[in-house]
C-alpha cells in the first residue's frame, strides 16, 4: 500500500513537471548599452571634478519593468520589458558618461569623493514611463553646485512618440532624451 | 664936413644879441616855479637827474641839494614845469619813492634801476606854496578814495601800526592810517579809514577788534589753535563785526569813535548788560578759578566769573573761621534767555530762591584735566546741607545775593571716604577676625582631605601599567574603526553587500507581486503577457 502511494505521488509530480511550460523570457533593456556618442560642448574651458551624485528616481520607478500610465493617475507594468538594472544606477551612469563627453576637460565621478569636488550635480526623476503604445514621458529636476558656489538649477519635461509597441525604440528614445537634457545641462554650465 | 656913418658891420652882433635876448626870454618865461624842499638827508637823490613825479608823469626836476646853514638837514631845490606849477599848493605833499618794505607791502620796485624820484600830491588848496618839508613816509590812503575814516581808541598797549590793514572776512577793506596817544584821555587812538563800499559794512554797533593772526585757546573744553592768512600771519591786522545776536543799527559818519578791543571774544563776548550780580561762598581751594570762568548749568554756560576770590573787604567772623572763600559772579541772562523773555532782577531772584529750596547749588569742577582749568556748575542736589544764614547776612551787607554752594566732588569723595573709614572703625572686626580665622582653619582641614583624595587618583590615573593599558586599548580601538574606513576593503565589501542584496530584492519585487496575487504561480506560472497599451490618439 506504502509502495502504490509512493508510485501515485511519483506520478502525478512528473505529470505536474511535464504539463508546466518553460517561463517565457523577458526582454532587458538597459540605457548604457551603447557609448554616448556626442560631440564635445564647444569652447569648454571647464576644468576640475564634477562629482554626480546617484540620480534620484521616484519611487514607482524603482521596478524592474518598464512603467506605463493608462490613466490620469494609474500606471501598470510591464511584465515583460525589464530594465536590466536599477534604473538610478542606469541614469546616473549615462550622465557621467553623457558629462564626460559633453565636457572633456572635467574629472567626472559617480557617487560621493574623498576629493574637494568642484562642482556637484543632483538629479530627481518624477517621470520616466510610457503612456501609450508609441508615446512616452521624461520628466526630471537638476541642481549643479559651480565652483564659485552658485547654483544652477532647473527642470525638464519632455515627451516624444516611438514606433507603436516597439519598446526597443522607446528606450532608445528616453536615452536619447536623457543624452540631450544633460548636454543642454553641461551646455549652461559652459556659460 | 663929413657925416657919420654905422658901418654895416654892426648889424650882425646886434641881431645876434636880439636873438639871444629873445632865446633867454624864451628860457626864462618857459621855466616853472623854484621849490625848495627840506628833508632829513637827501638818500638817493641827485641833482640834475632826480625828477618829480605825479601819478607817474614827470613835473619837474632836482636843480640842485645843499645842507641848511646849520647842517642839521638838506635842503632840496627843485624846478616844477610851467604847465604843472599849480600843483604846488598849500596842502600838496611830496615824499621820496625808493624801494620800501613795510606793512604794505613791497614797493617802489620799479626804481631800483630809474634811480628813487619824488612824488607829489596835489591839495586842494588854491593858494600856491613853494617851501614844503618831503615826508618821511609815503602817506596812507588816497584822498580820493571813496570811503569812511573812524576814530578808534584802545586803552591797553599799542599793538597796531600806522599801515596796518582793516580785514573784513578775509578781504582788505582799508588800513590803520594814523596811530597817536592821547595824553590828556591816556588812551591810543587810531585812525581808520574804511574803502567804499565796505564802509556800509559799519553800524553804530559795529565792534572793532584787534586780529590775531594765531589764536590759541586753552580753556574747559580743551586747547584750540586757529591761524589766519599768512599776511594776516607777518602783519596783524583790525577786523570788525558785531555782538552775537546783534543786527545793524545806524549808519557811522566819517569820525564816529569806536573802541578797539584786543580779542573777539572780549568785543563779541563781553557785552551782556543784562545780569545780576551774586556772592558764593567755597570751603575750597579756587586754584585755576579765575576771572573770565564760566559758570554753567548742566553744561550751559550762564554766566561769568568776574572776580575770585572777591578782594572787597568782608567783615565776618564766620569766614575767617572757616576759611571760605568769596567768588564774585554774573548770572548773564542773554545767554540763557530769549530777549524778549529776560526777567526783571527781583524776578530772577525770587525764582533763585525757589530753586536753592530745592537744592540749587554751585560747586567748583575742573573742566579740562590737562589744563586744570575749573569752572562754576550749577545743579539740583537732593542731600543738599541746608543754607547758611550768616553767609546770606554776610552776602547781603555786600550788597548781593547769596548762591549757595557744597564742596565739589573730590571734596565730597573725601568726605564720603572719611565716613566709611568712621563705619569701618566701628565694625567688630576683632570678632569677624577670629570667627573668620576658624572658618579659615576648617577649610584648610577640608582642603587637606582633598588632597589626599585627589593624589589617589592621581595614581589611580598616572599608574604606569593602567597608562600602558590604556594606550592599547586605545591602539586597538583606532586599527578597529580603520577596518570600517570608507576606503578600506570591509568597507568595499559591506558596500557591494548591500548593493547586491538592493539588486535582488529589486529583481524579486515582480515576483512578489505575482506570487501576493496567485500563491500557486510557482507550480501553474503566473501572468507574464504585457497589457495591450491603448493607442496614441495625438495623431
Amino acid at each position: 500500500m506504502n509502495a502504490l502511494k509512493i508510485y501515485a505521488a511519483t506520478l502525478v509530480a512528473m505529470l505536474l513537471v511535464g504539463c508546466a511550460s518553460p517561463p517565457p523570457q523577458p526582454n532587458q533593456y538597459s540605457l548604457i548599452a551603447s557609448p554616448v556618442e556626442i560631440d564635445g560642448v564647444t569652447n569648454s574651458s571647464l576644468s576640475g571634478l564634477l562629482e554626480v551624485r546617484r540620480v534620484n528616481v521616484a519611487d514607482y520607478l524603482n521596478d524592474p519593468r518598464l512603467m506605463v500610465q493608462i490613466g490620469d493617475n494609474q500606471l501598470v507594468s510591464l511584465p515583460r520589458q525589464r530594465w536590466a538594472s536599477p534604473l538610478a544606477g542606469e541614469l546616473s551612469a549615462l550622465t557621467v558618461e553623457t558629462f564626460a563627453r559633453a565636457l572633456p576637460g572635467l574629472k567626472v565621478l559617480a557617487g560621493s569623493s574623498s576629493e574637494q569636488e568642484t562642482m556637484v550635480l543632483d538629479v530627481e526623476v518624477n517621470r520616466f514611463h510610457l503612456i501609450s503604445d508609441s508615446q512616452l514621458r521624461v520628466a526630471g529636476r537638476y541642481q549643479l553646485k559651480q565652483p564659485d558656489g552658485s547654483y544652477i538649477t532647473g527642470q525638464f519635461q519632455r515627451e516624444a512618440t516611438f514606433a507603436a509597441n516597439n519598446y526597443d525604440d522607446a528606450v532608445n528614445q528616453m536615452r536619447a532624451i536623457w543624452i540631450d537634457e544633460m548636454t543642454r545641462i553641461a551646455s549652461e554650465i559652459q556659460q | 664936413m663929413s657925416k657919420a656913418k654905422i658901418s654895416s658891420v654892426w648889424f650882425v652882433p646886434i641881431v645876434a644879441a636880439l636873438i639871444g635876448l629873445w632865446m633867454a626870454y624864451q628860457h626864462y618865461s618857459s621855466l616853472g616855479p623854484l621849490v625848495t624842499i627840506t628833508m632829513a638827508n637827501a638818500d638817493g637823490l641827485t641833482a640834475g637827474k632826480t625828477t618829480l613825479k605825479s601819478r607817474s608823469v614827470n613835473i619837474g626836476k632836482v636843480e640842485s641839494i645843499i645842507l641848511s646853514d646849520d647842517y642839521s638837514h638838506t635842503i632840496v631845490q627843485a624846478r616844477i614845469d610851467k604847465p604843472y606849477a599849480g600843483m604846488l599848493v598849500e596842502d600838496s605833499q611830496l615824499w621820496v619813492v625808493k624801494p620800501r618794505v613795510g606793512r604794505g607791502g613791497v614797493s617802489g620796485l620799479t626804481t631800483i634801476l630809474s634811480g628813487a624820484y619824488i612824488e607829489v600830491r596835489p591839495g586842494v588848496s588854491d593858494k600856491l606854496r613853494d617851501q614844503y618839508t618831503l615826508l618821511q613816509e609815503p602817506p596812507l590812503g588816497d584822498p580820493d578814495t571813496d570811503g569812511i575814516r573812524l576814530s578808534l581808541y584802545s586803552e591797553g598797549n599799542k599793538s597796531v601800526e600806522a599801515g596796518t590793514p582793516v580785514n573784513y572776512k578775509g578781504f582788505e577793506v582799508g588800513q590803520v592810517e594814523q596811530v597817536s596817544y592821547n595824553t590828556e584821555a591816556a588812551r591810543i587812538d587810531y585812525i581808520l579809514f574804511i574803502k567804499a563800499p565796505f564802509d556800509d559794512l559799519i553800524a553804530t554797533n559795529s565792534k572793532f577788534w584787534i586780529q590775531s593772526a594765531i589764536q590759541l585757546k586753552m580753556n574747559t573744553e580743551g586747547l584750540s589753535v586757529q591761524m589766519d592768512s599768512m599776511e594776516s600771519l607777518l602783519s596783524g591786522g583790525v577786523t570788525f563785526g558785531f555782538a552775537k545776536g546783534e543786527n545793524p543799527v545806524g549808519r557811522v559818519a566819517s569820525g564816529d569813535s569806536f573802541k578797539l578791543h584786543v580779542s573777539e571774544k572780549e568785543a563779541t563776548e563781553g557785552n551782556f548788560e543784562r545780569f545780576v550780580p551774586v556772592l558764593m561762598f567755597f570751603e575750597e581751594s579756587i586754584a585755576n578759578l579765575g576771572p573770565d570762568s564760566p559758570v554753567e548749568f548742566r553744561g550751559i554756560r550762564v554766566g561769568t566769573v568776574i572776580e575770585a576770590p572777591y578782594r572787597k573787604p568782608i567783615e565776618s567772623e564766620v569766614m575767617s573761621k572757616n576759611g571760605i572763600i568769596p567768588v564774585l559772579v554774573h548770572f548773564e541772562f542773554e545767554r540763557w534767555f530769549d530777549g524778549s523773555d529776560i526777567p526783571t532782577n527781583e524776578e530772577w531772584y525770587a525764582e533763585m530762591q525757589e530753586m536753592i529750596s530745592r537744592g540749587f547749588r554751585a560747586t567748583i569742577q575742573t573742566g579740562n584735566v590737562l589744563t586744570g582749568a575749573r569752572y562754576i556748575d550749577l545743579d539740583f542736589y537732593d542731600d543738599a546741607a541746608p543754607v547758611s544764614e550768616p553767609l546770606i547776612q554776610v552776602a547781603h551787607n555786600a550788597g548781593f545775593k547769596m548762591m549757595p554752594s557744597i564742596p565739589s566732588g573730590l571734596t565730597r569723595m573725601a568726605e564720603q571716604i572719611s565716613s566709611i573709614m568712621k563705619k569701618i572703625e566701628q565694625l567688630p572686626l576683632e570678632n569677624t577676625v577670629t570667627e573668620l580665622n576658624a572658618v579659615l582653619s576648617n577649610a584648610n582641614r577640608a582642603m587637606a582631605t582633598f588632597d589626599g583624595a585627589a593624589a589617589k587618583l592621581d595614581k589611580i590615573l598616572i599608574n604606569e601599567e593602567s597608562d600602558a593599558d590604556l594606550a592599547a586599548t586605545l591602539e586597538q580601538l583606532q586599527k578597529t574603526l580603520a577596518t570600517y574606513d570608507s576606503s578600506s576593503a570591509l568597507h568595499q565589501d559591506l558596500r557591494q553587500t548591500v548593493q547586491s542584496l538592493e539588486h535582488v530584492l529589486w529583481e524579486l519585487k515582480p515576483l512578489l507581486e505575482m506570487v501576493n496575487q496567485k500563491p500557486d504561480a510557482f507550480i501553474f506560472g503566473g501572468q507574464v503577457k504585457d497589457p495591450v497599451l491603448k493607442k496614441d490618439t495625438t495623431e
